[in-house]
């Protein structure tokens, strides 16, 4: 009995924590790399791309995987000619300059280490995970299904200086 | 006077591979997906219209639920939207990228002379009720937003030949060039002829009135991206109609000629997303011949300039400000040179607050002020002088709307709008002399029109039931408080046909519908309307719409292969038409319920080559009291380069 309550517990506090190790879609990996061109001044032509990672969590490193095979995969199609590398958290720093990230499953408890160097470099952050933009840490939150949304954290935004044409600003959810 | 036009700079193409589902910028005049349009709004895409075997928009249209399309010929067409339909009498906005096709002068459409091909739609807008607080008078019934495809992001390259019985022979040839990264040019000719065919002769005079349809257009569209993000965009049009058709209850031969030049810049600032657009737009008709009439010579001109801002306010509301300047001018060989003229000023607000993710709300407002005049000598026998054009028409128009996402399958949308309808220029400026055999009778002109406010409000429940099928249903109520008619009286003696203000109408209604889309095995749609229309003063016709229309459609996708069925059923109505005499007689009869069949097989044969055989009215009716839509049957081509 106290065994069944100890797993139904672990299994509940897992649900409560949402986003954690959720492996990211093919959606929604490309609707975050389309968000890229209604950026206001948003880079042209081939522009890295960071798919960070923690090389200490399997998810994590799984989900990088998936990400970086999938954006070899799928045609650009969008303004932006994006090339992507796989960043370790534990290796991030100012060296590189990355305009664009992608945040890997599994990074909760690095968001804060990379909201500041997203406000360091002015770097676009772009979670499938909802709780990063919640708290603020990440610039764009999105989901896949059942529909497509788009969240933006004005504030992680602001911090990280980075712009939405009007219109974009207009069909997606600000908060 | 009618204006229109929103910002249309939307990159639609790529919200559409962002969100997953169409946009539009036509509800609110602000860009959002379709699914979160607080309107009744009905899309027609590019796919849709791939696999109707449709030649023409009406066609498209008349295959939505609550839209109605009467025929006056074979090749002409009107359409009206929640009940109300008249030949050359339209209550429903049209526009082409935001340029307003409807001609104020006339008060109506001319669907034929469109300067668009089927083949560079992008996708069709039809938004049901009235909308005046963003398109100004004349929105009241619906508006219908024609998007074609963008020149920079999607280029189309692609020629469509057709032929078929009754002497069709179409040909429409669409190409797109990049000259540098960042702008494209689009370039559009096209060509159709077709035989008359349909007519339901009453009398031997009307055999004089059999031009067959003949149609001439070429169109240009380019844009380019400026280096600071901006926009600019150039359209420029031309198109040459000549036929037969039905208007006002009598045979009508007539050549339609229409050019237009549009400019369009849009730019975001610190201060939201700004737009300017201009457009100006001739149409002369060198001839329109009418049995009662005669022949006339009649043109006009419209230059509209509109600037507007589009912005948010922190993160959950979104206004959009604009204003509006439109000048129409109106001339006929039987103003004796004289020009009637309408200049109208116009601004507008709108504001949208997204309350919860569920829950938003929009509401717009406008005022218009129009300012009639008249120069020249006025018609041969004047009951008014150019002062008595002297005048100004002023109305304010509003909208407001709720959308609720009741949860993630059931949305649900509250809308209300006071419209607006204008008198045309022909109502206020031109007087008609009836020929003799039509008793020599003068139909007088009238400045003293007011515009009419139109009522309307609905609700619309969607439920998507599973992947890839929805369900609506609305309820709908519109309230036409007077219309525009004529009235005889006797003037020394001698009777005359007055225009006046005339009282207004009344329709209810009820519709249903479900959709299911699949690129490869079935896809089957239905839906059904149910509207009554009580018309307060209906000079016999008896309250002239068909209470039920049913609209069906079937299709299966396999490889390269698909098979389209599309059928529909009307009941029966009443029609009017003129006949000679004195007094002359406006002959009330009746049109019978009528049931339409229209087959569509398409073969994808080569990557680039797409054969099509396709058939319309499979069984002949009557769609007018004077026209019959006869069976026709092509065969089209299409290769895409």
């Amino acid at each position: 009995m106290l065994r069944a309550l100890a797993v139904g517990t672990l299994l509940l506090t897992l649900a409560l924590l949402p986003g954690t190790g959720k492996a990211t879609t093919l959606n929604e990996l490309k609707v975050g790399i389309r968000i890229v061109d209604f950026m206001v001044s948003p880079p042209r032509g081939p522009t890295p791309i960071a798919l960070i990672y923690d090389s200490q969590i399997k998810t994590s490193v799984d989900d990088a995987q998936s990400l970086l095979a999938w954006l070899d995969a799928i045609p650009g199609g969008g303004k932006t000619d994006l090339i992507p590398s796989l960043v370790d958290i534990h290796q991030l720093n100012d060296d590189t300059n990355f305009r664009i990230g992608f945040i890997a499953a599994g990074m909760e408890p690095h968001y804060g280490r990379i909201l500041d160097y997203a406000r360091r470099n002015h770097t676009l952050t772009i979670s499938a995970d909802l709780s990063c933009e919640r708290s603020g840490k990440c610039v764009v939150g999105v989901t896949g299904a059942p529909r497509v949304e788009v969240i933006i954290s004005q504030q992680a935004a602001s911090a990280c200086g980075t712009e939405f044409t009007e219109a974009f600003r207009m069909m997606v959810t600000e908060n | 006077m009618a204006k229109g036009a929103l910002a249309q700079e939307l990159d639609y193409g790529a919200y559409e591979r962002l969100f997953g589902e169409p946009v539009t910028i036509s509800a609110t005049g602000k860009p959002e997906r379709l699914s979160d349009t607080p309107v009744q709004m009905a899309l027609i895409s590019a796919d849709d219209i791939r696999r109707s075997g449709a030649r023409d928009i009406p066609t498209l249209l008349r295959r939505l639920a609550g839209v109605d399309v009467m025929h006056g010929s074979t090749a002409n067409a009107d359409v009206g939207i929640g009940g109300f339909i008249r030949s050359l009498a339209s209550q429903v906005m049209v526009l082409i990228n935001g340029r307003q096709v409807y001609f104020d002068a006339f008060g109506a459409v001319f669907w034929s002379s469109l300067p668009v091909e089927l083949q560079e739609i992008r996708q069709i807008e039809v938004i049901k009720g009235a909308q005046s607080a963003l398109y100004g008078f004349n929105a009241v019934d619906g508006v219908i937003n024609i998007v074609t495809f963008d020149p920079v992001d999607d280029p189309i390259n692609v020629v469509t030949a057709r032929v078929g019985n009754q002497a069709r022979r179409e040909i429409a040839a669409t190409t797109t060039v990049s000259p540098v990264e960042g702008a494209g040019l689009r370039l559009t000719v096209g060509g159709d002829h077709a035989n008359d065919t349909g007519m339901i002769t009453r009398t031997a005079i009307d055999n004089d009135f059999k031009k067959a349809a003949n149609r001439r257009s070429a169109s240009l569209d380019a844009k380019a991206t400026l280096p600071d993000d901006s926009q600019v965009r150039i359209e420029a049009s031309h198109t040459d109609v000549s036929g037969r058709t039905l208007a006002y209850n009598a045979f009508f031969d007539a050549r339609v000629v229409t050019n237009s030049v549009k400019g369009d810049y849009s730019a975001d600032s610190s201060l939201g997303r700004w737009n300017a657009t201009a457009h100006y737009t001739t149409i002369d008709m060198p001839w329109v011949s009418s049995e009662p009439v005669g022949a006339q010579h009649n043109n006009d001109s419209m230059l509209v300039a509109q600037v507007s801002d589009l912005f948010k306010l922190g993160a959950v509301d979104s206004f959009r400000v604009g204003a509006e300047y439109r000048d129409d001018r109106f001339s006929s060989s039987s103003l004796q040179g004289g020009t009637v003229t309408g200049a109208l000023m116009s601004s507008s607000l709108m504001w949208e607050r997204e309350w919860s993710p569920s829950l938003s709300m929009v509401n717009a407002v406008r005022y218009d002020h129009f300012q009639l005049g008249r120069s020249g000598l006025g018609g041969a026998r004047d009951f008014y002088s150019n002062s008595d054009f002297d005048r100004a028409v002023m109305g304010t128009s509003v909208n407001s709307a709720l959308i609720d996402k009741l949860d993630d399958d059931d949305t649900l949308r509250l809308a209300f709008g006071r419209g607006l309808k204008l008198p045309s220029l022909v109502n206020f400026g031109q007087p008609v002399r009836y020929l003799p055999k039509y008793a020599n009778v003068f139909l007088s002109e009238n400045p003293n029109l007011l515009p009419v406010a139109v009522y309307d409000g609905r609700i619309v429940w969607d439920r998507r039931i599973w992947d890839a099928t929805t369900a609506r249903m609305a309820l709908f109520h519109d309230m036409t408080m007077k219309s525009v008619g004529a009235v005889s009286l006797l003037v020394n003696k001698r009777p005359t046909l007055f225009t006046m203000m005339t009282p207004g109408s009344l329709t209810n209604g009820v519709e249903f519908g479900l959709d299911h889309k699949a690129e490869a095995g079935w896809s089957w749609g239905a839906n059904y309307v149910l509207d009554r229309l009580h018309e307060h003063m209906d000079q016999g016709l008896r309250n002239s719409l068909p209470e039920h229309k049913l609209n069906l459609n079937i299709g299966y996708a396999w490889g390269d292969w698909q098979a389209d069925l599309y059928g529909s059923y009307t009941s029966a109505t009443k029609g009017v038409v003129l006949q000679s005499g004195t007094p002359p007689i406006a002959a009330v009869g009746t049109i019978k319920a009528h049931s339409q069949l229209s087959p569509h097989l398409a073969w994808q044969a080569r990557d680039n080559v797409r054969l099509e055989l396709s058939a319309e009215n499979l069984w002949p009716y009557q769609d007018s009291l004077l026209q019959k839509m006869e069976t026709s049957y092509y065969l089209s081509v299409t290769i895409s380069y």
